[in-house]
């Protein structure tokens, strides 16, 4: 409470301080508390009203935008020549894409993951809570295969329903082990042939580094692993690895759930990922779509130097 | 004297008005923007860092006022030894007279108990023993608890949890089922934290960096587009007032997640309370030679 020593000047009376003192100070316990409540609702209206606000403005930003931006293939195509050449040649794209989702529309959710196939991503995370996308990943297997026939394309899309902990039989820790030692390297041209889509949710998030910890105790103790192998890029190759390959981090996550809480997104995932707010599925329009992208080529990544 | 009095009045009126919503108990901030606060000033890189710190000890003093049990921040990177060595030495330096004027600057430092987390062992031993002074000097205080992680990364963090963990199996002291949640958590730099409320970014730069990435699964995650020492007071009721939007949605995920959480049994409190003696006695150590240096 400093502010009242400046508010009552110390060459005035002392007794004149001091009744003032008091009076600001009972003023205070009386009647602030009441107001500050008032206050605080009075903020939280404000603030609700100008989010209101914000979204209407958005909404109307981007649907003025779209207009000029129809959702076409040779619009994706424009925006990977675009991209290139603005970064010389040395495109700046993202390998894997995540997405946070909250309000599953998977008719929707096809829709853009076929614009990102267009363009060429492979990789995708599907973090959603609520286990619709689990009960439903062959109807959106089907969904977005249907999309990429309508622009004469075929591509063979692989769904690894990563619900729960998943645990590694001994030939995949061979495999990861192969990795480690160099025998084995991974390739970004290893999975030209189809796309792989992750679905995961907050059960294979914290969860599973605690499950990678009990695999890496049982594999040190059974002598199949030295404790001295035991290091970050061991881990992250045991968490990333599905089917036979280990699956690159995730450079963009985008978050469709309207909300910016983090929702118990894989944890290691999100190391170096560039995360973007986007509102949800249902406003994820395919101007938005190439916003990030274009977003996404124009960061620098300094990585802590 | 208006201007810091309009100033105070202001913080004061708005502390106590957000505090009528749920405060959160642990923020942590990543501070970045500082060197390209000092460019856009025409200013050398110092200069960013020694607004940045300025800032630092506002927020902290702010915090305190909200009464939040917990500030964590991103100071120092394992990433940023890359840095020219010249950097390298002045954030070096700038923590060691921070550090110092930290614990003489008694009116300002909010009686934190002080803690640095991360592998300080890639440290200078002028620092270690300049850590282990102030943890030390601090640890009796009953103010917020105010975590600096320096020479930390979360991936770091992480790897050293799952070895401690291993080298526990190895040795017969735990067994696969005593590995859970709870031994995991409880093996962190953040063990006698709770999990983080709000994680900040300044800079406008849109990722985490490997800062915290098992402490904020359930965070709000917020990115504000000005440069840490831009931070004002404002950008915090911000973020606390879009904390106290969510704050229901926040404890809903961590409820779900909890459900089956495992408690720990007597052979893992054995294990942590072990491991956390070696630690501090490392910490001793380091206090000790310094006190005899002195």
């Amino acid at each position: 409470m400093t502010w009242i020593g400046l508010v009552v000047n110390s060459k005035w009376p002392g007794v004149v301080t001091n009744v003032l003192k008091e009076g600001i100070l009972l003023f205070l316990s009386v009647i602030a508390k009441p107001l500050s409540l008032v206050l605080f609702h009075l903020i939280h209206i404000i603030y609700n009203i100008s989010m209101h606000v914000n979204r209407l403005k958005e909404t109307y930003k981007w649907k003025k935008i779209s207009k000029a931006y129809p959702e076409s293939m040779l619009a994706i195509e424009n925006l990977k020549c675009d991209i290139s050449e603005a970064t010389n040649g040395d495109a700046n794209v993202p390998i894997h894409v995540g997405f946070i989702l909250d309000n599953i529309n998977l008719e929707k959710l096809a829709r853009v993951l076929s614009w990102y196939i267009i363009f060429g991503i492979k990789y995708f995370t599907l973090h959603d809570n609520s286990g619709k996308l689990s009960s439903n990943y062959e109807d959106l297997r089907s969904l977005i295969l249907a999309n990429l026939n309508t622009h004469n394309l075929n591509t063979d899309i692989f769904i690894n329903d990563d619900h729960g902990v998943k645990t590694l039989d001994i030939s995949d820790i061979e495999t990861v082990l192969e990795y480690e030692s160099g025998q084995l390297t991974e390739s970004e041209d290893e999975i030209q042939e189809f796309v792989l889509i992750n679905i995961t949710n907050y059960e294979v998030g914290r969860d599973s580094l605690v499950s990678t910890t009990r695999l890496i105790s049982n594999m040190v103790t059974e002598n199949i692993l030295e404790y001295d192998q035991i290091t970050d890029s061991l881990i992250r190759r045991l968490l990333s690895y599905i089917n036979g390959f280990i699956v690159p981090l995730p450079d963009l996550v985008i978050k469709l759930d309207n909300n910016s809480v983090n929702q118990g997104y894989k944890p290691w995932d999100l190391r170096y990922a560039e995360i973007m707010y986007m509102g949800d599925i249902e406003q994820f329009s395919f101007v938005k779509f190439m916003y990030t992208l274009e977003s996404f080529s124009k960061i620098e990544q300094r990585f802590g130097s | 004297d208006t201007k810091v009095m309009g100033s105070c009045i202001y913080r004061t009126i708005m502390s106590n008005v957000i505090k009528n919503g749920q405060i959160p108990r642990h923020i942590a901030f990543i501070m970045d923007g500082n060197r390209r606060f000092a460019r856009q000033h025409d200013q050398k890189v110092s200069y960013g860092h020694n607004q940045g710190s300025r800032t630092l000890l506002q927020i902290i003093q702010l915090c305190s006022e909200l009464e939040i049990d917990f500030v964590t921040v991103f100071a120092f990177s394992i990433e940023n030894f890359k840095r020219s060595k010249e950097e390298v030495n002045g954030i070096m330096n700038l923590a060691l007279q921070k550090f110092s004027e930290f614990l003489e600057d008694t009116d300002h430092n909010v009686n934190a108990k002080v803690r640095v987390l991360g592998d300080i062992s890639l440290l200078s031993q002028e620092i270690q023993k300049s850590i282990a002074t102030i943890e030390n000097s601090t640890k009796d205080n009953d103010g917020m608890v105010f975590n600096i992680c320096f020479s930390y990364t979360s991936t770091e963090e992480i790897t050293r949890t799952i070895k401690m963990i291993a080298n526990g199996s190895m040795d017969h002291y735990i067994q696969e089922d005593d590995i859970n949640k709870s031994l995991f958590e409880a093996l962190l730099y953040t063990y006698d934290c709770c999990e983080i409320d709000i994680l900040i970014r300044t800079s406008g730069e849109i990722r985490l960096s490997d800062f915290m990435l098992y402490q904020s699964a359930y965070s709000c995650i917020l990115f504000y587009d000005v440069y840490w020492p831009e931070f004002k007071p404002y950008f915090l009721y911000h973020a606390i007032i879009m904390y106290q939007k969510q704050a229901k949605l926040i404890q809903e995920r961590r409820k779900i997640e909890n459900e089956n959480k495992q408690e720990l049994n007597t052979r893992n409190t054995r294990f942590i309370n072990n491991q956390r003696e070696i630690i501090q006695n490392q910490r001793h150590e380091l206090l000790i030679n310094n006190q005899n240096i002195n």
